[in-house]
């Protein structure tokens, strides 16, 4: 994975410095808050519901041991000894105090880590498939090109100051892993006719109050002219995109508005002046990065070593783990372990220290050191022995990190809604947590197959509702909370935003909801059809008709 | 009659407070001083500022409340939420399995 370089060490340390003077000026009141307020956001620092909120940076997903260990502790001693992991692979925290967030930045330096530009008005973490590197499906490794990302987005000069946050994700495979399809800018890797990498340049897509779909300005763009085209895009976007309403200000609303042709060509007129030109990295430059994304010393393994086998028939448990939770890997016997932050009723994606220490432990021993964040939530080991796995497991199971419930309807992404965030205007934790203990039956979440739910406490949809197979989202209906339903939201390839299936439901019945929307689906269903696949075929009719048949 | 009382966040820690009768801020919300009349509220806004010129709290604003048997409890859900902290922590041993009480290991003041 990245080293930092001397640079990069150098930007977050005077960055720590710069925000210990800020602080400072803060508490003497040589700063209001009105003029602190942005300058603690552009460090990732918000003011929640009870306390400060830190979000720490996470590149594209990519955290080492080392890292993941430093994190355990902050949240031993600046925290309340957990952290969250988000929808857009980074890890937040819940109780920082601001007279320690200068020494907690210095802390995140010591190990290459920061919280710049983790909020604020500006180019936000870039994501990306968090397979990268070992999917048996990928093109190429995108994390060259996430990284190049990051350096050119960092402190970028130019686009300080957007109109409203930005989000890019990048993939590498056929399988879109990082929900390209719904962020501002969506890179899809692509060969062309001669068998050139590439991307497909989506822009436009996002959640929140107006979910859309990303649309395609440009079918396949070059690596090499990567960075001159999506600096022509925050050129566009920044000189466009509208200031005078919050509302209206992310690019979708730019390229709804003007619509994808005069977008397009706005942005291959400014690509014009910068092609060619000082964002054209230099192909030492590229090999350099390229070289800290070199495949870990692989053995030469065999896939299905007889011990697996053996573990495998031996224990029905872990068998079913394997089974649901872990992934083939481009190398012969090698897995990609996926780590559910989901267990059954425990609030999802949050993590204790004793657990960060226990994976960080194992990506030591069974891992290279490498672990990966993903936007559901959830941790991976990219590299594990096959005839590791059981050791792993057993090591999972210990700290509750076990739970078989990948891409089924306990792995459930939930935002952190009004027990946290500011600006919430329901709970979602514990909606994520009683669906979870009504479906806590490992055998029925399997029976039910691949099920996505995804709830959001406001509709600022962090929790991704917009695109979950059954979207929950929290109103506030005359002080009470009320949640409604959406159906057929997709984040993958066939990417959709859901519809509303009707009237909200309460607090008292959103969890029955659910649960007769699953029983629809079971009776209605084709054999091996996934509940994606039968809403296509049915539409939401068989659903309305049930949910809403008293009125 | 219907209550109001002031909330702010405390600067240092961001920490929910209210304001008390002795011009003090409290993270109890039991201890705040309750007002019953637009004028009273605008008063005691106006001497909350004061903690906001010593760089003390931020944003102060009124909220409604009810006072029973049980004291002071603010009318909003949300600032119920506020005054008691969150419903369903991670860790709390109301939620699921107890967890190994060293995760919850604060440092040293």
């Amino acid at each position: 994975m990245y080293q930092y370089d001397a640079i990069d060490q150098r930007v977050v340390d005077q960055r720590a410095v710069q925000f210990r003077d800020q602080v400072s000026r803060r508490f003497s009141g040589a700063l209001s808050e009105d003029e602190f307020k942005p300058l603690r956001l552009m460090n990732g620092l918000y003011l929640q519901l009870h306390a400060y909120m830190l979000r720490v940076a996470v590149p594209y997903g990519v955290l080492s041991s080392r890292q993941l260990r430093k994190l355990a502790d902050i949240s031993r001693r600046y925290d309340r000894g957990y952290g969250h992991f988000t929808t857009r692979q980074n890890i937040q925290f819940n109780w920082i105090k601001l007279s320690e967030a200068p020494d907690l930045l210095d802390e995140l330096a010591s190990v290459e880590m920061h919280a710049i530009q983790t909020s604020g008005n500006t180019i936000r973490n870039t994501t990306a498939d968090e397979y990268a590197g070992v999917a048996a499906d990928e093109i190429e490794d995108p994390r060259l090109y996430t990284e190049i990302i990051r350096q050119w987005s960092t402190l970028h000069p130019e686009f300080g100051f957007l109109p409203r946050k930005f989000k890019i994700a990048v993939t590498g495979a056929a399988e879109d892993r990082a929900a390209v399809r719904v962020h501002d800018i969506g890179l899809l890797m692509r060969k062309d006719d001669a068998g050139e990498i590439g991307f497909e340049v989506l822009v436009g897509g996002g959640l929140g109050r107006t979910p859309m779909i990303g649309k395609s300005i440009r079918r396949f763009l070059a690596t090499q002219d990567m960075l001159s085209y999506l600096e022509a895009i925050l050129r566009v976007y920044n000189r466009l995109g509208r200031r005078d309403n919050k509302y209206k200000a992310r690019i979708k609303i730019l390229v709804h508005e003007h619509g994808i042709e005069e977008i397009r060509r706005l942005v291959e007129a400014e690509w014009e002046t910068l092609k060619g030109g000082a964002l054209d990295l230099p192909e030492a430059e590229v090999e350099r990065i390229r070289a800290h994304f070199a495949p870990p010393p692989y053995e030469n393994l065999e896939n299905d070593p007889a011990v697996l086998g053996a573990m495998k028939f031996e224990n029905k448990a872990f068998a079913t783990w394997v089974r649901n939770n872990v992934v083939a890997h481009k190398q012969a016997g090698y897995s990609i372990v996926n780590i559910s932050l989901k267990k059954t009723g425990e609030v999802p994606g949050d993590a204790t220290a004793d657990q960060m220490d226990v994976v960080a432990d194992l990506s030591e021993k069974y891992g290279f050191n490498e672990i990966r964040v993903n936007h559901r939530q959830n941790l991976v080991l990219p590299h594990v022995r096959q005839k590791d796995l059981f050791d792993v497991w057993t090591a999972l199971v210990d700290v509750g990190f076990a739970e078989p419930n990948i891409g089924l309807i306990g792995d459930i992404i939930a935002c952190p809604g009004l027990d946290f965030c500011a600006l919430a205007t329901t709970r979602s934790i514990p909606v994520a947590q009683r669906i979870s203990e009504r479906f806590a039956d490992i055998a029925r979440q399997n029976d039910i197959g691949d099920l996505q739910i995804k709830i959001s406490g406001c509709i600022n949809a962090c929790g991704h509702h917009h695109v979950g197979h059954i979207g929950i989202l929290g109103v506030d209906r005359r002080g009470e909370e009320f949640y409604q339903i959406t159906l057929g939201g997709r984040a993958d390839a066939d990417a959709a935003i859901g519809k509303i299936l009707g009237r909200a439901f309460s607090s008292e019945t959103i969890v029955d909801a659910v649960e007769m929307i699953i029983e629809i689906y079971l009776e209605l269903r084709n054999p091996g059809e996934t509940f994606s696949d039968m809403y296509c075929r049915t539409g939401p009719a068989p659903f309305k008709e049930k949910l809403y048949a008293d009125h | 009659m219907s209550y109001q009382i002031v909330t702010a966040n405390r600067l240092l820690d961001g920490r929910v407070v209210y304001f008390t009768a002795a011009h003090t801020w409290s993270e109890d919300v039991k201890k705040s001083v309750c007002v019953d009349t637009e004028g009273a509220g605008a008063e005691i806004i106006a001497q909350a500022q004061g903690s906001v010129e010593s760089q003390d709290i931020v944003d102060p604003y009124l909220i409604d409340v009810e006072i029973d048997d049980s004291g002071v409890t603010p009318v909003a859900f949300r600032e119920r939420i506020r005054s008691k902290g969150p419903t369903n922590e991670f860790g709390s041993p109301t939620i699921g399995e107890a967890l190994n009480p060293s995760t919850h290991q604060k440092r040293a003041a």
